[in-house]
């Protein structure tokens, strides 16, 4: 057996497995890659890859009412194009999930198309009034559990937000 | 499975035909289009993925008498179908929409977009009401049919098959930004 201390990735996978989550949608970004590819691969999760981010919320949304925990994993960008289904769909009928997302566009983010998700990401979350729990770095990872439950609690999703630090191991 | 064509040969295929037509483009394709040569007549949609086609619809109805070309990813046209359907209903004749397929997020890590290797993107477009609709996977035939593509009374869509590229770590997106570009679209468009 390895003695070697498990990555950022593994971790995060670990306690999503904890948190009960057995379904992950997910549509890529670049920080996100290894995430993916080690959910796709463990056979603790059903992986679905869609085609718009949207679409992970509303499978998501689906599954919970089968009784699976659920986590939609996307780009800032893209959990910015689903503002609509989850104040429409998920607060009204009151259907929790975790929504994993990339913390782009804050400062050491060079990517010039994703300046907005820093300027409007955040603002974004607390108008529409979704708890936010940053993953900033390793010691952050358990609060997956906490978001998870959190999100049982008051029935609707809450939203982790992964830093590249975090994602790339360096934190 | 189909043989692929290399981006940037497609692109330098491309380049050797084009005149006077706008040219949308985003992403992996943006990059390689405009490593071809700075021209006036580029719109880049590049940064809300998905939207490339409803650029170009936009501005094939703005302009009628311009061609427009829309150059799309895969996963951008997956992101955005019912393109497909808003294309066919306006029918503009002076749309070509070109569907790159590497079957990748290349932009965004390699990942397999959905149903890679499986999804008929021609048929998908027939069946929304585009019948002039079809696929080239060798670099000799792209060459051959694209005088009659950029020709033929539109809209036109077809499915490029071509090979994955590398991730592109850092992007380079930023050059696809500038105000210079920008205003030189408009002055052009005036």
């Amino acid at each position: 057996m390895s003695d070697r201390p498990k990555s950022n990735t593994q971790l995060i996978v670990e306690e999503t497995a904890k948190s009960g989550v057995g379904l992950v949608a997910s549509l890529p970004d670049g920080w996100i890659t290894d995430l993916i590819g080690a959910y796709a691969a463990d056979d603790r999760f059903r992986h679905v890859a869609v085609n718009r981010e949207e679409s992970a919320i509303g499978l998501c949304s689906g599954a919970f009412f089968s009784g699976i925990g659920t986590l939609a994993l996307m780009g800032a960008s893209g959990f910015m194009t689903c503002i609509y289904a989850i104040t429409k769909i998920n607060y009204t009928y009151q259907i929790p999930m975790v929504i994993g997302i990339t913390l782009r566009g804050r400062p050491g983010d060079s990517a010039k198309f994703h300046q907005s998700n820093g300027l409007y990401l955040e603002s974004v979350m607390r108008s529409i009034d979704i708890p936010f729990v940053p993953i900033e770095r390793r010691a952050d990872i358990p609060l997956i559990s906490t978001a998870c439950k959190h999100s049982r609690v008051m029935s609707r999703p809450v939203v982790v937000g992964f830093t590249r630090a975090l994602l790339k191991g360096e934190a | 499975m189909p043989g692929r064509m290399n981006r940037v040969a497609v692109m330098q295929a491309l380049k050797k035909r084009i005149t006077n037509e706008i040219v949308v483009s985003t992403y992996s394709c943006a990059l390689d289009w405009i490593a071809q040569g700075e021209r006036d007549l580029n719109y880049f949609s590049h940064g809300a993925m998905g939207l490339a086609s409803s650029h170009g619809l936009g501005l094939a109805l703005a302009r009628p008498e311009r061609k427009v070309v829309v150059l799309d990813g895969d996963g951008s046209l997956l992101m955005n179908l019912g393109t497909l359907v808003s294309i066919a209903g306006q029918a503009p004749k002076n749309l070509v929409l070109f569907s790159f397929q590497n079957n990748a997020y290349e932009a965004n890590g390699g990942h397999p977009i959905p149903q890679a290797n499986t999804v008929d993107f021609p048929a998908l477009a027939r069946s929304a009401g585009i019948p002039n609709s079809s696929s080239i996977q060798e670099i000799g035939e792209f060459e051959r049919r694209l005088p009659e593509i950029l020709q033929a009374a539109g809209p036109t869509f077809v499915n490029l098959h071509i090979e994955q590229g590398p991730p592109r770590a850092g992007g380079g997106y930023e050059q696809l930004y500038t105000e210079a570009r920008r205003a030189a679209l408009r002055r052009a468009l005036a």
